[in-house]
């Protein structure tokens, strides 16, 4: 990778969406999901529009009170990680004309664009181990249903543990 | 002290989480405690702001927005969970590793950080200690673990040695039923399994006891409670036994007879091959003062006390477990024995208050130190 380098988000396979300043973006082919802190979410805009390594270097040290040299070398971490993760690749199309988004102040307290990975949320969404019994019989759901504590029933067992 | 209490399902689903946090919840409000529930609606339409005898219930939908595989819809529920944060300032997050909803905690713990609660009522699979996973992220988050049984804790610390220093057990407790024990009755001897009808729970295990029992004793019945796929399978095999004639399914209970049908019981059996966390069944029968013979898996042991309120037998062993039985049988007064030392320690060691005060003491030295 060297400052020329350009990525492109690999759509067929990841979902991203920036709110409240951090990316959340999931790789459909793996399931694993990726959060993103601030700086990697002001950033991402960046990355979609298929802009080189340098420029986003220069718009980060704009933008963040941190060294060009530092920001260029986070960069090249990121864009490594993302390259892993499969979530970018190499570039075919050219840039857009996507810019950092106006900063607040002039300058900004900066971390590391950084990403933290969840690979077990598949797993985790089925997490309940094999209960035997984890049917569930819903009450009454008006409002007009008693409030009282439910019982259980009797053929549970160890989901009940 | 502000604890928000974060729960996969609650009131009105039912489950073991459930129905304990619909009994747990207003006792601690009793306690003083101040608490909110954030809960899914699951597949039911329920109303996303609700209460529960006076406790606010706040149903995001995560089960939705995670099935989606739409960052924007991800991105909402964590802005709707950080709102909720934000309007409840929690001096304490109490949450359960049930689901995949951790992940919305884990990305809003800068809102209004607090110290954070876990409570795990099974053990957890695979290894815990991962950098890219949620379920690791979320016990490495934990200020403090709670394991229902010593089981699901040492578990725990065997996975994830580091979490020695931040955890313990606070066991299940069951309120008395409020139905007085019956007598054991002998003539005939009732046996009762009671559960779902699946294979883990080791039925078949009881059946394949019962000719030995039956020579022994053949007036003895085996009462099978409950409901489940595998009821053809077990009323085959009772067929093929040649025990039909002595065994009894008796279908679901209403919980509300749950009680009375323990009472019904000489022994009460939990063959289980399944390594049940707890076991609950276990434990309800011992307030009935049911002696039990349970299989020797997960944290029976911790609530069938050898030899004191029942007996343990190797997982799968049908010759053990109807050696287990005759001998109650045999022995009436030990078998009487057992049962009224199971229901006294079932008052003494899954106390419901007792539970209580755990938790009390907990909630205070987490959230105390916060606020």
């Amino acid at each position: 990778m060297n400052p020329e380098s350009r990525f492109e988000v690999n759509e067929q396979l990841v979902a991203a969406k920036v709110m409240d300043g951090e990316a959340v973006i999931i790789n459909l082919s793996t399931g694993s999901y990726y959060t993103s802190n601030q700086t990697a979410g002001a950033i991402w805009p960046l990355i979609e529009g298929r802009r080189a390594v340098a420029e986003i270097a220069d718009a980060l040290a704009a933008r963040y009170q941190v060294a060009r040299q530092r920001a260029e070398a986070d960069i090249v971490a990121l864009m490594s990680l993302l390259l892993a993760e499969e979530i970018i690749r190499p570039a075919e199309a050219a840039p857009s004309n996507a810019a950092l988004g106006a900063a607040p102040e002039a300058t900004q307290t900066y971390a590391a664009p950084a990403l933290e990975v969840y690979r077990d949320m598949e797993q985790l969404l089925a997490l309940d181990p094999p209960m035997p019994d984890v049917g569930e019989i819903p009450w009454r759901a008006n409002a007009s249903a008693p409030r009282l504590a439910p019982q259980r029933r009797a053929g549970d067992g160890p989901g009940d543990t | 002290m502000r604890v928000l209490y974060w729960v996969q399902r609650f009131w009105p689903h039912i489950g073991g989480v459930e129905v304990h946090a619909t009994r747990f919840l207003p006792e601690m409000r009793r306690r003083g405690f101040e608490l909110a529930v954030l809960t899914s609606p699951g597949p039911l339409e329920l109303p996303a702001v609700d209460a529960f005898e006076g406790i606010p219930v706040h149903r995001v939908k995560f089960e939705e927005a995670l099935s989606s595989n739409d960052p924007a819809r991800l991105a909402g529920v964590r802005s709707e969970v950080a709102a909720l944060k934000r309007a409840f300032r929690p001096d304490l997050v109490h949450l359960h590793l049930t689901d995949a909803s951790v992940l919305f905690h884990l990305l809003t713990r800068g809102v209004e950080p607090c110290p954070t609660l876990v409570s795990l009522r099974v053990t957890l699979e695979g290894e815990l200690d991962r950098p890219d996973s949620v379920v690791s992220k979320a016990l490495g988050a934990a200020d403090w673990i709670t394991a229902n049984s010593r089981f699901v804790l040492d578990a725990l610390h065997q996975q994830l040695p580091a979490a020695a220093a931040r955890s313990s057990v606070i066991l299940n407790a069951l309120a008395p039923s409020g139905l007085e024990p019956s007598p054991l009755e002998f003539s005939p001897p009732i046996l009762l399994a009671m559960g779902r009808l699946v294979r883990d729970k080791g039925f078949d295990l009881a059946l394949r006891a019962m000719p030995h029992v039956l020579s022994r004793h053949p007036s003895a019945r085996l009462f099978v409670a409950g409901q489940g796929p595998a009821r053809a399978e077990l009323e085959a095999l009772a067929a093929e036994l040649g025990i039909g004639g002595s065994v009894r399914f008796r279908g679901w209970v209403e919980p509300a007879r749950v009680a009375a049908l323990l009472n019904e019981a000489t022994l009460v059996l939990v063959p289980s091959r399944w390594r049940e966390a707890f076991g609950l069944v276990a434990l309800q029968a011992a307030q009935q003062a049911r002696p039990v013979i349970a299989a020797r898996v997960g944290g029976l042991p911790e609530v069938v006390s050898h030899g004191e309120s029942g007996l343990l037998f190797p997982r799968e062993d049908h010759g053990a477990l109807a050696a287990a039985i005759t001998s109650l049988l045999d022995d009436r007064a030990l078998a009487i024995r057992l049962g009224r030392n199971g229901r006294r320690l079932a008052g003494e060691r899954f106390g419901w208050d007792y539970h209580l005060d755990e938790y009390a003491r907990l909630y205070q030295s987490l959230g105390g130190r916060h606020g």
